[in-house]
């Protein structure tokens, strides 16, 4: 699904990235964790292409067609008609655009990037009432300015909402679980669980090993200075609750 | 030069009208080959109204000049910074009836280098609700000079739209003289889009009890197109109210000016009055003009203006990419979801829909480059 080998990048000069291999295939989940600061963002938006993270070495190759190829002449919407999708960890607001407006927008740039016709915006709403559904969300976020003065939970239901919406073949959910309640994270979970296939992957980025026990990963990995520093499967995580990061730190 | 003159000097500051216009002579045809619109409406062909043309519903009235006295026009003689031309006859309306849809205005000028100054006036009986919708459909580079002056009667609410919906090259002045009267509530929108240069003078005396005035304003501008808002609001009675928004969006090398003083007289006491005028930039190249003027001689005043410039967000965009929206059209959508608010307050359903496609129209013509 995704190659990244030697990557590294940087924000305003400052080098944050120095050195990431990773490779998620089909059907696979991966948990990257590590302390504030580490990079794990940053490394989500390199891979999404925000213009103002620059890739100054390595590679990301993502599955276009058939194979897997180099996708840094891609703009970020491109990268998101091909199957690309972040879950910020601070969802933007966006005041005069209701949701129901950039959630139909957006559903028809990704139907025309794969042929399909768009389609009107009453049977878009009924198609999204499903997803709500699913998500546990009220009709009324559709008629609201995206994102605005929504609570941070709300936000980030609304982030897996548009997931949901848009079926990505790779999510990166920057930390979508934080500033849920238990109830609102079980349902994330549930949403995401979901939309779970052979032929789609989910990169995970969490402080909280909680998060793990509903959505189960196969790899987790630590992400400290802008490289991944150790990898493991999901008991790497119960370690970390348990001992924090130090011991991984002083083994380098 | 005296005082007098240095107001004017300062009060033509950015849009030199007496220069720009010196070129500009009467027409010798009264004739247009541009199409009228349908409907019922007020036409006026190269500076003249037209009978034939108009059509004017039940509750509309002309009326001779002599015999009516706008309060409106007695003020506007008072004002300086009018652009009036004496010469001209005057159409007089009267409005004895609540009119359903709205009375619309057609200003139908062609010429090169011509000058055309259609007047009107209009006044309003008491308790009715109305919508004005002035619309200027001109060909050629011309110079219109538009007079209105609006008596709103005791318990009237008026909505008032002046626009130019279609791309036209002339030179607009318009100058505008409202009188509301009590517990009247006059609702004003200046809709510039699709005008080379505009200058627009607005005057608005508050002049009994419970009178409100709101004054909104939009223009997207690009290429060199140049928009000067000159609004006046004078509370003249105690408990009066007005509220005033403008938004520019500016690209390319275009001037958006806002001008806004608020007179309070002293003895016009609970007076809450709020100013704001927002500006997008979105070219380094393009100039944005906001003066605030207060005057304010009460004290039991509420008060509140404002002024902010601004440029559409890197993140804003980048939200809009990572889900599939090409970069142009994030651009666009987040250019109207800036003036959007300012079109939804319109009430007439099809009057805000044929304007909301205006103003869509326009930004697919803006360069929306990266700043
Ligand atoms: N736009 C920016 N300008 C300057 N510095 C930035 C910018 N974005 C990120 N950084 C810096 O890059 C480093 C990595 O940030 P990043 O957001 O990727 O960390 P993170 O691992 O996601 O942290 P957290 O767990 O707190 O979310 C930080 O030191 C941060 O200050
Ligand atoms: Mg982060």
């Amino acid at each position: 699904m995704i190659e990244i080998e030697n990557l590294h990048a940087n924000v305003e000069n400052n080098e944050i990235l120095k050195g990431i291999n990773l490779k998620v295939n089909a059907g696979e989940v991966h948990a990257i964790m590590g302390p504030n600061g580490s990079g794990k963002s940053t490394l989500a938006k390199v891979i999404a292409g925000h213009p103002a993270y620059e890739k100054t070495q390595g590679s990301i190759k993502f599955q276009l067609s058939s194979k897997l190829e180099d996708i840094d002449e891609l703009e970020p919407d491109e990268r998101a008609k091909a199957g690309i999708f972040l879950g910020f960890q601070y969802p933007i607001e966006i005041p005069g655009v209701t949701n129901l407006t950039f959630l139909h927008e957006s559903f028809n740039q990704i139907c025309e990037a794969q042929g399909l016709d768009p389609i009107p915006e009453e049977d878009f709403r009924s198609f999204v009432k499903s997803k709500l559904e699913l998500l546990e969300m009220n009709e009324s976020f559709l008629d609201r300015p995206v994102n605005e003065g929504f609570s941070g939970g709300e936000k980030k239901k609304n982030e897996i909402l548009q997931m949901a919406i848009l079926n990505p073949r790779l999510s990166l959910l920057d930390e979508t679980d934080s500033g849920l309640d238990i109830d609102a994270l079980k349902t994330v979970a549930k949403g995401v669980n979901a939309l779970k296939s052979k032929r789609n992957a989910t990169i995970l980025v969490t402080h909280y090993q909680r998060l793990l026990n509903y959505i189960e990963p196969d790899y987790v990995h630590v992400l400290y200075k802008g490289r991944i520093v150790k990898s493991g499967d999901k008991s790497l995580a119960l370690e970390l609750e348990n001992k924090g990061y130090d011991w991984i730190i002083n083994e380098l | 030069m005296n005082s007098n003159e240095v107001l004017l000097k300062e009060a033509w500051k950015y849009t030199p009208l007496f220069k720009l216009t010196e070129p500009y002579g009467q027409p010798s045809s009264f004739e247009t080959q541009i199409p009228k619109p349908q409907g019922a409406a007020v036409v006026f062909e190269n500076g003249f109204f037209n009978r034939e043309l108009s059509q004017l519903p039940k509750g509309v009235e002309l009326v001779q000049s002599s015999s009516l006295e706008n309060q409106a026009t007695l003020v506007a003689r008072e004002n300086l910074f009018r652009n009036r031309d004496n010469s001209q006859t005057t159409l007089c309306l009267r409005i004895t009836q609540v009119l359903e849809r709205p009375l619309s205005f057609y200003f139908l000028n062609q010429g090169e280098k011509h000058k055309f100054s259609p007047q009107i006036s209009i006044e309003i009986k008491e308790n009715i609700k109305l919508c004005l919708f002035e619309e200027f459909l001109s060909e050629g580079d011309i110079f219109i000079n538009r007079t209105m002056d609006i008596t709103l009667g005791r318990g009237s609410q008026v909505e008032h739209i002046v626009t130019a919906t279609k791309e036209q090259e002339s030179l607009l002045n318009s100058n505008t003289s409202v009188v509301v009267n009590q517990d009247s509530t006059y609702s004003n929108f200046l809709l510039t889009l699709n005008s080379k240069v505009i200058r627009h003078n607005l005057d608005i005396r508050l002049n009994e009890k419970g009178a409100h005035a709101s004054s909104f304003g939009l223009y997207t501008l690009n290429d060199n197109q140049h928009a000067d808002n000159y609004t006046f609001i004078h509370h003249a009675h105690e408990q009066t109210t007005s509220e005033q928004l403008f938004k520019g969006v500016l690209d390319d090398e275009s001037t958006g000016i806002f001008t806004g003083k608020i007179l309070v007289d002293k003895k016009s006491q609970q007076i809450n009055s709020s100013q704001l005028n927002k500006t997008m930039l979105l070219s380094k190249k393009a100039h944005s003009h906001s003066q605030p003027q207060l005057e304010i001689f009460a004290d039991d005043v509420k008060c509140s203006h404002g002024s902010t410039t601004g440029q559409l967000s890197p993140d804003e965009i980048f939200y809009f990419q990572s889900r599939g929206i090409g970069q142009r059209q994030a651009k666009e959508i987040l250019s109207y979801a800036f003036i959007q608010d300012i079109l939804m307050k319109i009430s007439d359903r099809e009057l805000r829909e044929k304007l909301t496609t205006a103003f869509t129209q326009k930004f697919k013509k803006f360069q929306l480059e990266t700043l």
